[in-house]
């Protein structure tokens, strides 16, 4: 699974949570200064992210997250790992 | 606490860590009472003064427990530090917990090992003799001499609570009102019974969920099953399906709690749940709208809620935990409310069902205890009439850790608490229908307008004095945080740069989305004496909602 593959799984996992804030959602757009992404938006979508990659994110990493590469780069890491 | 920890231990009750639907840890009282006694021991290798604080970054598990308690049993006061992390906000965080570390001037600090790394940034510079994991602790040596417990007069813990000047401050609670405080809600709020059990998804850093579902439980020498407040925050329903489970008949949760249930709940589930047993499903902690809990109580009858079992509770962390329980087996007692009269005359005038304002009824003060409404100047006022609350009585806390001025602020030389909420009396019952500090309450949290004001006014092209936040009702019913920005720039990227930061720093450091809105230079309103006026800017920002709303409208035709 490459960065890529992650990052446009991710994109489509947090666009519902976006409410069409950012038309192109790339690696790059800010979770929270662009998507605005809060505090229940984040659980939800960490919720989606655990289902889908059947992994589980320690809520602690997230204080390192600021963009959508971040957080794929995050995801591989724990497939990684759980695998 | 010591000797409640001693009397509990004697039976067969203790406390379950639950994750993923399974039990993860079952600590029995007596098993928690002799491992807090063995590392109390290990502890006084460090040769602390008596009554030297003891931070612990307060995470849902049996090591919480082990920490509060042998803190109890040798005289350090333990203080538990959130341990909520926002996404992004790895130094947000570390500013924090250093705010609080150096506040409480903590001697020691605990948290798990995923928090050391913050930790060890946090206690730069302070005179912190010992931080680390628990593990770390257990290996000091450990002493045989007598142990000391804190005595009745002596610091029980400490409770940070959020203030406005951006400097945390924390509640001192001394054990006399600490045990004042469960002896009135194991006696006369709750009435607890020999067949209660608790289950609970609050955090420990929360007032609520340390003396509510964890010192008021063991004073009941009650069971308790705890699920971590983050599986609660992903999957709500693990709080119904541990309910369930237990046959629990107590749990405790602010209303927002109830509201992500009724949001989240597939109907589908709902028939698997037994909720039957749950007779107290106690309310409060941020105000009380009855559609939110009439939903819950409506979408869970299938499974067994009794909506009677709704126990609207007041309180707040200056007076250890509870002030006032509406009594048992009523459900909400909802007084609807003249919104004019009260506006415009300070008057709760009763209106017909469903007309005006609905307030809830949160029950008679505690026994011991003293409530009184009063007005600006201080004369206290009759039924109905709407001023400061203000409590009075032996869970009352000393004042904030070494701030006497914030003291004096709420704490008069008679012993009177001025709570900094606003309501009436009625029938011998609290109705809190506001609060005369400007606090906003979104998702759970409280944060004050100043905290939101001082984060925009620190971004480099803008000065102080040019925000102004306040909260609105949303489309649901719920706050809104909005914060109004004067800036003097019209270039379009310059601005979406700008707000961009701002909703990015916002999140990170307090979790909340916040509407934003630039306005140019001079233009938020200001008082007499000069300074920015949050209730005229939150007019302004309204009015101008409403003028585009009606824009869209006619332009829509």
């Amino acid at each position: 699974m490459t960065h890529q593959d992650v990052v446009a799984q991710l994109i489509k996992l947090v666009e519902p949570y976006a409410e069409g804030r950012v038309a192109h959602i790339t690696a790059n757009t800010g979770l929270t200064g662009e998507l605005a992404l809060d505090s229940l938006k984040v659980m939800d979508l960490i919720t989606d992210v655990e289902d889908h990659y059947e992994i589980s994110v320690p809520l602690n990493t997230l204080a390192d997250i600021k963009t959508v590469g971040d957080l794929a780069s995050l995801i591989q890491k724990h497939v990684g790992n759980d695998a | 606490m010591a000797e409640v920890l001693d009397y509990a231990a004697t039976g067969a009750t203790g406390a379950n860590f639950y994750a993923g639907g399974k039990l993860v840890t079952a600590l029995p009282y007596a098993t928690l009472r002799t491992q807090a006694i063995d590392l109390a021991q290990r502890l006084a290798s460090l040769e602390l003064p008596r009554g030297a604080r003891v931070a612990i970054v307060a995470e849902t598990s049996p090591d919480f427990l082990r920490f509060f308690f042998a803190c109890q049993y040798m005289g350090l006061v333990p203080v538990a530090i959130p341990s909520a992390v926002n996404l992004g906000g790895h130094d947000a965080f570390v500013k924090k917990l250093h705010g609080m570390l150096q506040a409480c001037d903590a001697a020691v600090a605990v948290a798990s090992e995923s928090f050391q790394g913050f930790l060890e940034e946090a206690v730069r510079g302070l005179r912190v003799l010992m931080w680390g994991e628990p593990s770390a602790f257990d290996g000091l040596p450990a002493q045989s001499a007598p142990l000391e417990p804190i005595g009745p007069d002596e610091v029980a813990y400490l409770q940070f609570t959020s203030g406005s000047t951006g400097a945390p401050k924390a509640a001192v609670i001394t054990e006399r009102a600490l045990l004042a405080n469960l002896r009135g809600s194991i006696n006369h709020g709750l009435v607890l019974r020999e067949d209660d059990r608790f289950v609970s998804w609050l955090p420990f850093y929360h007032d609520m969920g340390l003396v509510g579902c964890l010192l008021t439980v063991m004073g009941g020498q009650r069971s308790i099953d705890y699920l971590d407040t983050r599986e609660f925050a992903m999957r709500p329903r693990r709080w119904l399906e541990l309910m369930s489970q237990s046959k629990a008949t107590i749990a405790y949760s602010p209303p927002f709690g109830y509201d992500m249930c009724a949001r989240r709940v597939r109907p589908g589930d709902i028939a698997s749940y037994d909720l039957s047993h749950w007779r107290i499903a106690g309310i409060g902690a941020e105000p009380i709208h009855p559609d939110v809990a009439n939903k819950f109580a409506e979408l869970l009858a299938p499974a067994g809620f009794d909506a009677k079992a709704f126990v609207p509770s007041y309180g707040m962390a200056e007076a250890a935990l509870a002030v006032s329980f509406s009594p048992l087996g009523k459900g909400m007692l909802v007084d609807w409310i003249d919104p004019a009269d009260l506006s415009d005359h300070l008057r709760a005038t009763p209106v017909a069902e469903g007309q005006g304002t609905a307030f809830v009824r949160c029950g008679p003060v505690l026994p011991e205890h003293e409530l009184q409404i009063r007005d600006d100047a201080g004369h206290v006022l009759a039924d109905r009439r709407i001023g400061k609350i203000l409590v009075r009585g032996p869970s009352v806390m000393s004042g904030y850790y070494e701030q006497p001025e914030l003291t004096a602020d709420v704490l008069d030389g008679d012993g009177w608490l001025d709570t900094g909420d606003i309501g009436y009396l009625v029938d011998g019952e609290v109705v809190i229908t506001g609060r005369h500090k400007d606090m906003i309450i979104v998702n759970g949290r409280n944060i004050w307008p100043q905290e939101i004001e001082r984060i925009v006014e620190r971004q480099p092209e803008l000065r102080s004095q040019d925000a102004s936040a306040f909260s609105v009702p949303g489309p649901t019913g719920a706050e809104i945080a909005v914060v109004v920005v004067q800036c003097n720039t019209d270039d379009t990227a310059v601005r979406v740069a700008l707000v961009q930061r701002i909703r990015r720093e916002l999140l990170e450091e307090l979790g909340v989305d916040c509407l934003i809105e630039l306005v140019p230079r001079h233009t938020l309103p200001r008082t007499s004496s000069g300074k920015l006026s949050r209730s005229a800017t939150r007019k302004g920002y309204l009015e101008r909602q409403a003028q585009e709303q009606v824009l869209r409208v006619a332009g829509s035709r």
